[in-house]
């Protein structure tokens, strides 16, 4: 049987429900900052230009940037300071303004962003503080219960299907959800106080209604074509989340919508137990988030787009702000009992073949857990889940939400023409391309039902080709790139670099160290997934790595290491044969997203 | 004779119990030994460099099974360039042995010489060295005027662009830079009166900076280079200490004790690796496989990672 968690596996919360009291975060006063504009030989601030080696000791803190440039220059001149806050990083919704070789021209650019959204900008901590004590305010308790839903499957959909659609007969569409989230968070919830464990250990009846909650279950023979093609079930390998394979019964904890979803495609639902609620309550921040997408539509017809877009940022704030529970941290005498409290409390079990070695590389922080020897023995730093500083099945209901909504979608899409190739999907989003003949027809349809209402969608772009490499990075484009993104190194202006610099700053005892690292493309591509030509030879398809229960860890090696031989080195080639094709014509003909990239 | 601990069964002809679970448990035991066994002759003889091979064997009885193997493979699969062009190969090899070990020995360096760890990380990265010494210089009230500022970056920038000097010699550029700046500033009472522990400090800190950048190579050919100047310099020393000339107190040997490359303190798992693959391409031409690459990396791995589970289990025994 595949397992689909979190992690490994269930924890074993069992059926405590003793009531913990949600605690609200003391909001934190606001602290001066001091603008600080530069280029390379200077920094200028309102008292005028000094060198850019400024004495760091005399520089006023926390100072400021516009661009993340700024910050960079400065950091890498005055090594051991504390490196300036850039706006555009901590603000992603304001207007990006170009980095100018002349520091008058910067400090213009700073003092008019200050003018005009000075009184907008909010750090994304204290909003969520504000808005995480609004949902203390309103929901007050929870019980030991909610600690399943940080068990569960967490992630929305992203997959990539095809590589490249070049197909000279074909059409490429991509769709996207307005305020996905934001529809996702009016629906009903559990009441966080009243859940309560229910033991099924049944077949599931053909016309049952179950009430809220979430539900263990096993999911038998999967029917329909497309829950085989589209798998949408991950299951979490050695760091990575790969396709649970669906030629075994499949565990997974699901809330009732999604089992309304799933069981048009499994012949068998098998229920083990549940945590229900029999009283439902509508999110704290529903009424709210409502409200922002008003203003956001409002802003979007005023051609304020940096407003919109803060909407747009500070909804997914507000979709997110119930998931942030603070760190505990436990020493145990040796690595052993460490490893089997992450197992009870978090479902964390490795399996039995994977390496020490392997096993300690995602477990040093990059999934929210550390263990770390001392010399006290063993220690874990890790989420807390009960002390009452996060809700947990708020986040995990909207995402699973997300999830149920886009499916849907594909389903609807793929019944809404013939021969419909659906590419990718990323969260709110879905690329698909149908035969060109059927264009006008499929348009009429996607246009009948597509509005600016929240939660339904709009099409984002049509054109005749398209590359997806994986998620996060595709091309879209007819004789030039119309739309596309580059994860981690892409820019919204440049759609073909293929590295980019940063420098990180990396606090070492008291000082701030500069450290300039180069990401690129090639070397940042995942291996989780291969390509496979057609039959027909005109499209190459991509499919992600499937484990079952006993899938051995070193095939999965093997197949990673093969994927990545062969299959980046394929990536980049159709990436540099795009480049080649466009030549330097699409720099002109980009146009920048209308959306930044933030949900 | 309770039931619980596993499924006993009464046999009549033996007059007693027999615990089921417990064959059972011997069973898989036994298929575990033979799946094991059948692992470790699969894999063999692991082919190193200059026509040396461990087998699976060997590394099973130091601790390192078949699938841990596997995962160091793994990892340096994932590091090392596909190119089988050999300078690049060579390039890629020596890159990621060094990067290896290199976190163990700035340890050692930091047990060796008295400096904090945390200073000791700090002065490896190349922006590292200049925070450290800039903060030093604050802390013993010199306060970074523009010409002192310029002249400490471009005497750094002299030591790191210097050729044929070991980092012994590039740290005394910067020592003398610091002597300057302290003679220099208005408010201080010159390089006599700066501190003795912290001078110390910041010149073993420099000369780690400058012995890491020098290990900043791409070929067996430097490397050798490397060495050989070092032997040099140590003839050198010791010809210098045997005259007992210099200013101030003649302390034996002094030079000699810093003139090591960083090479020497790092591991041995690494150090074996180096030493085979100057072999290798000292005695034979042939270009190595990038199997063979692969083999000697994971065996690196296999040794630092052998080396950190033993001290977690000396630090625990203590």
């Amino acid at each position: 049987m595949s397992k689909v968690y979190r992690f490994h596996a269930p924890a074993d919360i069992g059926n405590d429900d003793a009531p913990t009291l949600l605690r609200k975060r003391k909001p934190k006063p606001p602290v001066a900052v001091a603008l600080v504009p530069t280029d390379p030989s200077g920094i200028t601030d309102v008292k005028g230009t000094t060198t850019i080696e400024a004495d760091v000791y005399d520089l006023p803190r926390p100072t400021v940037t516009f661009t993340r440039k700024e910050s960079d220059l400065i950091a890498l001149s005055n090594p051991g300071a504390p490196p300036p806050i850039a706006l555009e990083d901590v603000h992603p919704w304001l207007p990006s303004r170009p980095y100018l070789d002349d520091p008058e021209g910067n400090l213009n650019i700073l003092k008019s962003i200050e003018r005009k959204y000075g009184g907008h900008m909010v750090s994304a901590a204290a909003y969520c503080d504000e808005k995480w004590n609004t949902i203390c305010n309103s929901i007050r308790i929870k019980n030991g219960l909610d600690a399943r839903f940080h068990t569960a499957w967490h992630l929305p959909i992203q997959d990539v299907h095809v590589l490249e659609e070049k197909r000279a007969d074909r059409t490429v569409i991509a769709i996207d959800f307005n305020g996905m989230y934001a529809a996702c968070m009016q629906h009903e919830f559990p009441k966080p106080a009243s859940l309560r464990h229910l033991k099924y250990n049944r077949m599931m009846d053909a016309a049952e209604e179950l009430p809220l909650g979430l539900y263990r279950c096993i999911l038998h023979d999967p029917t329909s074509e497309f829950i085989q093609r589209y798998n949408p079930f991950r299951t979490f390998f050695s760091g990575r989340h790969l396709s649970a394979t669906l030629s075994e019964p499949l565990e997974i904890d699901l809330n009732e919508f999604e089992i309304a979803f799933y069981r048009r495609h499994f012949s068998r639902i098998h229920l083990v137990d549940a945590v229900v609620s029999d009283r439902s309550i509508a999110h704290p921040l529903a009424r709210e988030v409502r409200r922002s997408f008003a203003r956001r539509a409002n802003y979007k017809s005023q051609g304020n787009k940096p407003l919109a877009d803060r909407e747009k940022y500070l909804a997914t704030l507000m979709s997110s702000c119930a998931n942030r529970p603070r760190r505990m941290r436990e020493t145990f005498p040796n690595r052993n009992a460490a490893l089997d409290c992450l197992r009870r409390i978090y479902g964390i079990a490795p399996p039995h073949d994977e390496p020490e070695a392997a096993v300690e590389i995602w477990l040093q922080g990059r999934k929210g857990f550390a263990v770390t020897s001392t010399l006290a023995g063993v220690s874990i730093d890790a989420p807390n889940l009960r002390d009452g500083s996060a809700c947990f099945l708020l986040g995990q209901r909207i995402v699973a939400r997300g999830r149920v909504v886009l499916l849907e979608m594909m389903e609807r899409i793929l019944a809404a023409a013939p021969d419909v190739q659906i590419c990718y999907t990323n969260i709110d989003s879905v690329h698909f391309s149908i035969r060109t003949v059927d264009l006008a027809q499929t348009m009429n349809w996607l246009r009948s039902r597509s509005s600016k209402e929240m939660g339904s969608f709009k099409i984002e772009a049509v054109t005749r080709h398209g590359l997806w490499l994986e998620p996060g990075r595709y091309w879209l484009y007819d004789d030039a790139v119309a739309k596309f993104r580059n994860r981690s190194v892409g820019d919204a202006t440049h759609p073909f670099k293929t590295h980019a610099v940063h420098v990180s700053s990396r606090k070492i005892g008291d000082l701030h160290i500069p450290i300039r690292t180069t990401l690129r493309m090639d070397r940042t591509m995942s291996p989780s997934r291969s390509l496979v030509l057609d039959r027909e030879r005109t499209l190459t398809s991509q499919h992600l790595i499937a484990v079952a229960n006993g899938t051995r860890f070193a095939d999965v090696l093997t197949t990673l290491e093969h994927n990545h031989r062969t299959f980046t080195p394929m990536r980049m080639e159709a990436f540099r044969s795009l480049q080649a094709r466009m030549g330097s014509s699409c720099l002109a003909a980009t146009r920048q997203d209308e959306d930044a990239d933030i949900m | 004779m309770s039931n619980d601990a596993g499924m006993d069964i009464w046999v009549g002809d033996l007059d007693g119990y027999v615990d089921l679970d417990a064959i059972e448990a011997a069973n898989r035991a036994e298929d575990a030994a033979l799946y094991l066994d059948l692992e470790l002759t699969k894999l063999g003889d692991l082919q190193l460099l200059a026509g040396k091979a461990i087998s699976a064997r060997v590394l099973d009885g130091a601790g390192v099974s078949p699938s841990n193997w596997r995962f160091a493979v793994h990892q340096a699969e994932r590091t090392l360039t596909e190119s089988q062009v050999w300078p690049e190969l060579q390039r890629s090899f020596i890159k990621e042995l060094l990067s290896l070990g290199r976190l163990y020995a700035v340890s050692r360096y930091s047990k060796w010489e008295k400096v904090s760890y945390s200073c000791a990380i700090t002065a490896t990265f190349p922006h590292g060295l200049k925070a450290l010494v800039s903060q030093f210089l604050t802390a013993q009230g010199i306060s970074g005027n523009a010409s002192i500022r310029d002249d400490i970056r471009s005497s750094l920038e002299r030591a790191g662009k210097a050729v044929g000097l070991t980092a012994y010699q590039r740290t005394s550029t910067l020592q003398s830079a610091i002597y300057r700046a302290a003679d220099r500033a208005p408010a201080h009472a010159g390089h006599q009166s700066l501190s003795r522990e912290g001078m110390r400090t910041m010149l073993s800190l420099t000369r780690l900076h400058f012995s890491i950048a020098e290990l900043n190579v791409s070929s067996l050919d430097e490397i050798e280079r490397l060495f050989d100047m070092y032997k040099m310099a140590r003839r050198d020393a010791e010809n210098w200490d045997r005259a007992g000339v210099g200013i101030g107190r003649h302390i034996p040997n002094w030079q000699l004790r810093h003139l090591h490359p960083l090479t020497d303190l790092y591991p041995y798992s690494v150090r074996h690796a180096l030493k085979r693959a100057s072999l290798h391409v000292g005695t034979d031409a042939a270009i190595p496989d990038r199997s063979t690459i692969l083999n000697e990396l994971a065996l690196a791995r296999c040794g630092i990672e052998r080396m950190r589970k033993a001290g977690r289990v000396r630090a625990r025994s203590k």
